[in-house]
């Protein structure tokens, strides 16, 4: 288990013991939602040689990937919100050239070539629209502040690697496409209402106010294509999310 | 009341034309009308146009406005003021004013109206309404004790331009507000310092070179670094050595002062090239070339040229992604079983 995932079970502990029930809120049912989140990403790359490359190149790090989602409620049934979501993230890894021709770096010598001077990025941006359910019942009929949800979504992801402000050479084109693929996550929402004052609730704009913590996996081979980019992953990710009416 | 409208237009053979705003041409006090948009030059008035014998040309065309309600004996009368002050009155007395000595006027063979050194007559069919004010050319204007002497320097100096309609020797701007206007020129023949001696980066075919001023001296108008680069030929070679070479490569970046700026000049890879930069001011004024650097441009493998080769298929295409694909792509209407990018290789 990745140490990310410890916080989860630390998060609904701390909202059990120390969150003082929130004020039922039966009768406002949002329409939106949006989500701000973050969460350490590696592309899967493809097989264990490309695995290994990728690793040589950039190292076995983790950066962080930046996502926006909008959320649309449709209905509200099985006590929770039913809707659809885009989300829309940005994911980059960067380094510099190694010295030499093409052909003289593999997989098993791309650490330990010696770097050039050009920078060299990787970069990714997973474009995803899905169905998304919000069981809030809990925090609705009883107070506690705790949604579970969860998500599914196709995925298409655009990756480029630039050098300087050019796009990489990759053979006789360019290294840069699109996979396609699909996606889920399995997340809890613990809700900000225990720590916004009277006053803060009087003026606030939206409904809800959550942080949320998900385990999200993508699966993006293109369908099993073995010639496109891996993105698959599996990530924990955390964030805050609103919603409004 | 008269009613005319200049439109000023001064052009150096060197020179793009450049858009500039009216208010630079005109004073206020001169203009009875609206102007849209003047196009002017101007010429570079520096330490070259000093040392050069050929004169540095400005050319003058004024046309009129509709209508045009010019007496058809007025004066037109060209002169230089030893300042930038906006007011252009007196010319008859500016023989003390002219900071770049006499202004003298080159007889147009095409112009048969010229009628003085520093004076024209405006011609009939300007005060009927059809043609234009004659092109006047060939002014000797650089050259200056002050301004083009041993010690170099910065001055502004204002070109007058105004209608004598009643032919006194001066131009009215407060009682008979006879038309005016003037255009701001400046002087300036100090260089740069010579740059700092560059420093250089090598890159995948190419050299990037750093540079910077820290000496003292005129420093705060230098808007380009020109960066010259040969083959290594031996020591102790020069940067106009190097500048002269006929075989010289060069690139330039844009500056706003001393600062560090860099640059790439192409190179190729595992040749040993030898590389100085001149600092360059907004007037043209090029300082003396710095001491020269040395560089190697190497071969250098990116992540995507290196990739093992035959596992991915990258874009054939030039232009990169259309963004209507972006579109497509996020409602799921592609091809499920593969990505849009298209193979260019197998």
């Amino acid at each position: 288990m990745r140490p990310q995932l410890f916080c989860l079970p630390v998060l609904v502990a701390v909202s059990l013991v120390h969150v003082r029930p929130a004020q039922a809120k039966r009768e406002i049912l949002p329409q939106w939602g949006f989500e701000f989140r973050l969460g350490a990403y590696q592309p899967t790359m493809g097989d264990r040689e490309e695995q290994r490359y990728y690793r040589g190149f950039w190292g076995d790090t983790r950066p962080l990937m930046l996502a926006l989602e909008f959320d649309r409620y449709l209905t509200y049934v099985f006590g929770g919100n039913l809707g659809v979501y885009l989300q829309v993230g940005h994911w980059k890894v960067s380094g510099k050239t190694r010295l030499g021709a093409p052909g003289t770096i593999s997989s098993d010598t791309a650490a330990s070539a010696s770097k050039g001077n050009t920078k060299n990025q990787l970069q990714i941006i997973p474009i995803g629209l899905g169905v998304v359910f919000r069981a809030d019942f809990l925090k609705r009929e009883w107070g506690v502040p705790l949604v579970g949800y969860a998500k599914a979504a196709f995925e298409t992801v655009y990756w480029r690697c630039s050098v300087g402000s050019k796009t990489c050479r990759l053979g006789s084109g360019t290294f840069e496409g699109w996979t396609t693929g699909l996606s889920g996550a399995l997340g809890v929402a613990l809700n900000l209402d225990w720590i916004a004052t009277a006053r803060a609730k009087k003026h606030q704009v939206f409904v809800d106010s959550f942080f949320f913590a998900e385990i999200r996996t993508i699966w993006g081979d293109g369908f099993g294509d073995k010639k496109t980019l891996d993105v698959s992953d599996t990530m924990a990710t955390f964030g805050i999310a609103f919603d409004f009416d | 009341m008269r009613y005319l409208l200049f439109s000023l237009c001064l052009a150096a053979a060197s020179l793009a034309q450049a858009q500039v705003d009216p208010a630079d041409l005109m004073t206020s006090e001169g203009l009875y009308g609206l102007v849209e948009t003047y196009r002017v030059s101007k010429p570079d008035l520096n330490l070259a146009a000093c040392t050069t014998d050929a004169p540095t040309n400005i050319e003058i065309n004024i046309t009129h406005n509709s209508p045009p309600l010019v007496p058809t004996e007025s004066v037109l009368r060209v002169w230089f003021e030893n300042s930038d002050d906006t007011e252009c009155t007196n010319p008859a007395s500016s023989g003390d004013d002219a900071y770049l000595g006499d202004v003298t006027l080159t007889i147009d063979p095409l112009d048969p109206f010229f009628a003085g050194e520093d004076a024209v007559w405006i011609p009939d069919d300007l005060a009927d309404g059809e043609g234009f004010m004659p092109t006047l050319t060939d002014y000797s204007v650089v050259y200056s004790e002050g301004a083009c002497g041993d010690e170099g320097g910065k001055k502004t100096i204002t070109l007058c331009v105004g209608l004598d309609e009643n032919k006194n020797g001066q131009i009215d701007t407060t009682t008979l507000l006879e038309p005016h206007g003037w255009v701001r020129l400046d002087i300036d023949t100090k260089p740069p310092p010579q740059p700092d001696r560059p420093t250089t980066t090598p890159l995948d075919g190419k050299l990037r070179v750093a540079v910077q001023v820290s000496g003292d001296g005129d420093t705060d108008d230098i808007d380009e670094y020109r960066g010259f680069m040969r083959e290594l030929t031996a020591s102790d070679v020069t940067c106009d050595e190097i500048r002269n070479d006929p075989e010289v490569r060069k690139g330039s970046v844009d500056a706003s002062g001393p600062g560090r700026e860099t640059f790439s000049i192409a190179g190729s890879n595992g040749v040993p090239y030898e590389v100085c930069v001149v600092a360059v001011d907004n007037v043209s004024n090029t300082s003396l070339g710095s001491e020269v650097a040395t560089g190697t441009p190497q071969e250098e493998c990116d992540f995507g040229e290196c990739y093992p080769p035959g596992k991915l298929k990258g874009n054939c295409s030039a232009t990169g992604v259309v963004p209507v694909w972006f579109i497509i792509a996020m409602l799921g209407v592609r091809r499920l079983r593969r990505g849009p990018a298209r193979e260019c290789d197998k």
